[in-house]
């Protein structure tokens, strides 16, 4: 009997255990799933940005964070919040759009294009972050 | 003995008891220790969504696992990077309307919009326009029943709207194989290729019962004349699957020379 009883409580212990966890595992599957997807998302939009060469005219503009937050908003799907920066390899500079609330994502995703512009002569790295508010 | 029996009995309805009430609970939380990845994630790494670059076969390809494997699970739309409609202006002209999915105004975009009419004895006219659009211009195009190719373009970023009447538009045209199963004496076929303002001639051969076309690059349909009459077929698989879906992932794919919108989601 005693064999039995510890069984018992074995099977209530790994019930509890597996109980508690449920609360981590529940939002970690979720966040990894949204993860993958924004991921794709950010990087669909940067591509979009460097193969349609948009930047080489872009960023020959005096207003060309301006010109950028633009055209990124409307590129990124709705309810996303995003930030774009665009670096210019040869001085350094860097151009920033970005949502206002992008701060606030509560999971965000990176994608990292490089942009060679042979009108210029310059190499610009595209980097889109896309990001979602999610809870209360 | 009884003793020991109605023991072990009782310790496996506890065991039973305690198991069904965990049982529960998972089923109430909807959630499958299992299951890591959601059917959204499977289907974009199944049918090659991954990439960004895609050929005319990897969205008919996509076409093909989203209708055997997740039609009725998940929503499926790939439809041109903006969303471009043409409508009667109120005094018979054509207006062109171009938003983006989300809703935003894409300033200064530049169009050309096609108009090509068809009668029973071939193509009875093309007329063309081009311009710049912000959100909605007029158009000196008269609006009535025709085909219309809406094109868009911002710098090289390139997309389409082939604006058909149903009762001219047939699917006897296979795309992987470029072949056309006719039904009479085919006449003329005419490649629609949107950066151009006038029909394309295309060259056919016949061959075992049906027509193989030679495809340029970046034909978005064909215009088939036919002995018994004249209609369009779609090369460009756009899909849009009609039912109601989150929009879980809206990614952009370039293809051919278009850029286009993959919308997919779990449906509600």
């Amino acid at each position: 009997m005693k064999a039995l009883e510890l069984v018992l409580i074995v099977i209530v212990l790994v019930l509890l255990y597996v109980s508690l966890s449920m609360r981590t595992i529940t939002p970690k599957l979720s966040l990894r799933n949204d993860y993958f997807l924004l991921k794709e998302e950010a990087y669909s939009v940067a591509r979009v940005l460097a193969d349609s060469r948009i930047l080489t005219y872009l960023m020959s503009k005096e207003q060309a964070e301006d010109e950028l937050k633009i055209v990124v908003t409307a590129l990124v799907p709705a309810n996303r919040e995003f930030e774009v920066k665009v670096i210019d390899t040869s001085t350094g500079e860097k151009f920033v759009a970005e949502t206002p609330y992008f701060k606030r994502s509560t999971l965000a995703a990176t994608a990292v294009v490089v942009y060679s512009d042979s009108v210029s002569g310059k190499i610009y790295v595209i980097e889109v972050s896309l990001g979602k508010i999610t809870g209360g | 003995m009884i003793e020991w029996l109605s023991e072990i009995g009782v310790a496996i309805l506890l065991v039973l008891l305690i198991a069904s009430m965990y049982a529960l609970h998972i089923s109430t939380i909807s959630l499958l220790l299992v299951q890591t990845e959601v059917e959204v994630v499977k289907f974009v790494t199944e049918s090659g969504l991954v990439r960004v670059l895609l050929k005319i076969e990897d969205l008919l390809l996509m076409k093909k696992i989203y209708l055997n494997k997740y039609n009725e699970t998940l929503g499926l739309k790939v439809l041109p990077a903006f969303n471009i409609t043409v409508t009667d202006n109120g005094s018979g002209f054509a207006m062109l309307y171009v938003r983006s999915w989300s809703g935003h105004v894409a300033p200064s975009l530049n169009y050309s919009l096609m108009k090509v009419m068809l009668n029973s004895s071939g193509v009875e006219r093309v007329e063309s326009e081009r311009g710049t659009v912000t959100l909605c211009v007029n158009t000196s195009l008269s609006y009535e029943e025709a085909i219309y190719i809406a094109t868009v373009t911002y710098y090289r970023l390139i997309t389409f709207k082939l604006i058909v009447p149903s009762t001219w538009t047939r699917h006897n045209y296979n795309a992987s194989s470029s072949e056309l199963y006719n039904t009479s004496n085919v006449l003329d076929v005419y490649a629609i290729i949107p950066l151009y303002d006038n029909l394309v001639p295309v060259n056919f051969t016949k061959c075992n019962g049906h027509v193989k076309l030679r495809a340029e690059y970046g034909t978005i349909a064909f215009v088939v004349v036919e002995e018994s009459g004249a209609y369009i077929v779609n090369r460009f698989p756009l899909i849009d699957c009609g039912a109601n879906f989150r929009r879980d992932l809206c990614k952009y794919v370039i293809c051919e020379y278009y850029t286009l919108i993959v919308m997919v989601g779990e449906r509600t």
